[in-house]
């Protein structure tokens, strides 16, 4: 039994693996995609911040007053300007002088990546406590990160004006206050109170991040699992038939059950690397998007304990509530994808069992995780497809209970669907069994014009 | 049930039903070791599905089928160790080379190393495929894949080899191939092989004894030479045609 099983799980790895359509489109592409994509993104953000090149900003000063133009030489927003690799071109000193010549200089210039208008009233606006309107005109040359980061730099000069006249209003009321005290009189210090704990130098926004990533990584990768084990053992039955290797196979001296769990294992086995893959993938992918590499002050074993991160005996937990739950999904394919003529249709049938679980999972965990739906919880638990989904949510939350009573109806399941599996791999059914679409209802096709063929 | 050593394939009043349809209607056999058994008949006549039924792949609806004394619907592991069925249809994985395909079917068989190798070199001497053994399947003609299975089929020395159309669509060459093969087996090695074809020219060439099948029940049974004799037919052909419209 052993060595047929290893034989067979062998061979459908080989198969697999060795097959261009489902090596590139099942594990390859989904391997590579995101990383690729991270790497892209992290480049461009990279680039778009390193960025050598001096960003020209023009300025038409139409101030009546002084204030606007001592402004400009200020040594602190001459500083702000070095540091930012911001060049000032002002358009007063190139005999411009009205709005229209400046946005058309601006239009023209394609070195110059916007443009600040003063107005008149500038000075007489700020003496007057009256908000003084600065016009701000930004090219954006492309929609990527390098007209976001044009933009960024526009603002820090905006931003820098701002508090310079911040600065200059508050010195002219007291010329003995210090600016940088009067805008930033208090500081706070985020102490977040989770479940009684308290988690100092760490704000709520920190903490809620961490489980919402853990929250949707979690049955993502749990989901992702699932489909493509289901799609392998889809494809290992199903190409079997269209193969015509079935009754070859099945006229071997090897006991049915060991070529259905030789096909359950080979398709776990494939799944389990894709799925490591993709998760890694993914998780490159979304660190570069949201640079998640910001460490929290404090142990991962104290946000297990605060269930923000599962603990090992969750892990035990989750591994055997997926295991099990896999082996209910594959016993289920197994049997609906005896059913079909090709992979083509075997992946068609499947689909139509599969897809509303997904939506339905998917719906389930946003549900759960906006506070209501909780009374669906132990239905999804007795779905092999959305059990492993809750239960991480579950173990997330310390309910080991509801888990484990998960885990119990699971391999009742498992137990019934292998049963099921098995017993229709060892009777005729698994060579005569057929769908038919398009009727009223769905009957089995007994092989009749085959038998008229024959 | 007769002697087993002296029976290898007996089959008694079998049925078998689809639906609405009798595809086997009370058809009884047997073949003795070392026997080449053909059963003749148009399409539809029952002959895959007999042939099937005794590969262990579908019940008979009545009626029992032995081989060597095993039932194949209640000792259908027992027969599968015994026999070897090829396919009308059958194809092998095409993301495996020859090589591989006949390794992983000859794992199941073989009890150790020395063992499976001796199986595949047998199977490669069989198929002729030399060098092309080395090779994905996926790039196989329709011949060298016909011969590869046929290989597959022979290269254990099963008791019992049930072949369904074992040229089929074989061009002259790979058949003439196919034929010698299957009767150098049959004698040399004591293979009961019990076969289904068209090919009238094939049964004669191939077979010690024939059953002409029409509608799920065996018309006539004999030896081919004396058939034509009683018949007093130039050919099976002919044969075949008068006993039909004498049922008919």
């Amino acid at each position: 039994m052993t060595n047929a099983l290893l034989n067979i799980v062998k061979k459908e790895i080989k198969e697999i693996v060795r097959d261009p359509r489902l090596f590139l489109g099942m594990i390859l592409v989904p391997l590579i995609m995101f990383p690729v994509m991270g790497l892209g993104i992290r480049s461009m953000i990279e680039s778009s911040a390193k960025q050598e090149q001096i960003t020209n900003i023009a300025v038409l000063n139409l101030d009546r007053g002084e204030l606007a133009e001592q402004m400009f030489k200020n040594p602190d927003l001459i500083a702000v300007f070095e540091q930012n690799n911001i060049s000032i071109v002002y358009l007063n000193d190139l005999g411009i002088s009205s709005e229209e010549e400046s946005v058309r200089y601006l239009t023209e210039n394609e070195s110059i990546a916007a443009l600040l208008i003063i107005p008149e009233n500038f000075s007489e606006c700020i003496y007057n406590q009256t908000p003084a309107t600065i016009q701000v005109y930004i090219v954006l040359k492309s929609a990527g990160f390098e007209g976001f980061a044009g933009s960024t730099r526009v603002n820090v000069v905006v931003g820098t004006i701002r508090q310079l006249l911040v600065n200059y209003l508050i010195m002219k009321m007291d010329p003995n206050a210090n600016p940088t005290f009067v805008t930033n009189p208090v500081v706070s210090y985020p102490v977040t109170v989770y479940k009684g704990k308290e988690i100092r130098g760490v704000p709520p926004e920190a903490i809620t991040g961490l489980m919402f990533s853990q929250a949707f990584m979690l049955p993502f990768a749990v989901m992702f699992l699932l489909l493509i084990a289901v799609q392998f053992a889809a494809i290992s039955v199903a190409s079997e038939k269209e193969q015509k290797t079935l009754e070859s196979l099945l006229t071997l001296p090897v006991k049915r059950t060991t070529i259905l769990i030789g096909k359950l294992t080979g398709s776990i086995i494939i799944s389990i690397v894709g799925a490591v893959g993709y998760m890694l993938g993914f998780n490159f992918y979304m660190s570069s998007i949201i640079g998640m590499t910001e460490e929290l002050p404090i142990s991962v074993e104290e946000l297990a304990e605060l269930g923000l991160m599962i603990p090992t005996e969750g892990y035990l937990l989750l591994g055997a509530t997926v295991f099990l739950s896999l082996l209910a999904c594959l016993s289920i394919t197994v049997v609906i994808a005896a059913f079909a003529e090709d992979v083509r249709s075997a992946q068609a049938l499947l689909s139509f069992v599969f897809l509303p679980t997904v939506i339905l999972g998917m719906m389930s965990i946003f549900m759960i995780m906006g506070g209501v739906g909780k009374e669906y919880l132990m239905v999804l638990l007795l779905i092999p497809f959305t059990n492993p989904m809750i239960a991480g949510l579950q173990i997330l939350s310390g309910d080991y209970f509801s888990v484990i009573l998960g885990i119990v109806a699971m391999a009742a399941e498992t137990a019934i669907f292998i049963y099921v599996a098995a017993w229709f791999y060892s009777s005729e059914k698994v060579l005569v069994a057929r769908l038919r679409f398009g009727k009223k209802t769905v009957e089995r096709e007994m092989e009749v014009e085959e038998v008229l063929s024959s | 049930m007769g002697d087993n050593m002296n029976v290898a394939i007996e089959v008694d009043s079998l049925v078998k039903i689809f639906g609405k349809i009798r595809a086997v209607n009370g058809i009884s056999f047997t073949v003795k070791p070392g026997e080449i058994y053909g059963l003749i008949g148009p399409n539809g006549a029952g002959k895959t599905t007999t042939l099937r039924i005794l590969a262990t792949l579908l019940r008979p609806t009545s009626g029992t089928a032995h081989i060597f004394g095993h039932d194949v619907v209640h000792e259908a592991e027992e027969v599968r160790k015994i026999i070897s069925y090829l396919p009308e249809e059958a194809g092998a994985y095409n993301q495996l080379t020859g090589r591989e395909y006949l390794e992983f079917m000859a794992s199941f068989i073989a009890k150790s190393g020395e063992e499976l190798r001796e199986i595949v070199n047998e199977a490669a001497r069989i198929s002729g495929l030399g060098k092309r053994l080395s090779d994905k399947i996926k790039t196989y003609s329709k011949g060298m894949k016909r011969r590869l299975l046929v290989a597959r089929a022979l290269m254990i020395k099963p008791k019992v080899a049930i072949l369904d159309e074992p040229t089929a669509g074989l061009d002259v060459i790979h058949a003439v191939h196919v034929r010698k093969i299957v009767k150098e087996y049959a004698q040399k090695y004591d293979i009961a092989v019990l076969l289904s074809s068209h090919n009238m020219l094939e049964v004669e060439y191939l077979c010690d004894r024939i059953a002409l099948i029409n509608k799920g029940k065996i018309l006539i049974e004999g030896n081919p030479l004396q058939l034509k004799e009683e018949y007093n037919a130039s050919n099976l052909e002919e044969v075949f045609a008068m006993v039909v419209s004498a049922h008919d």
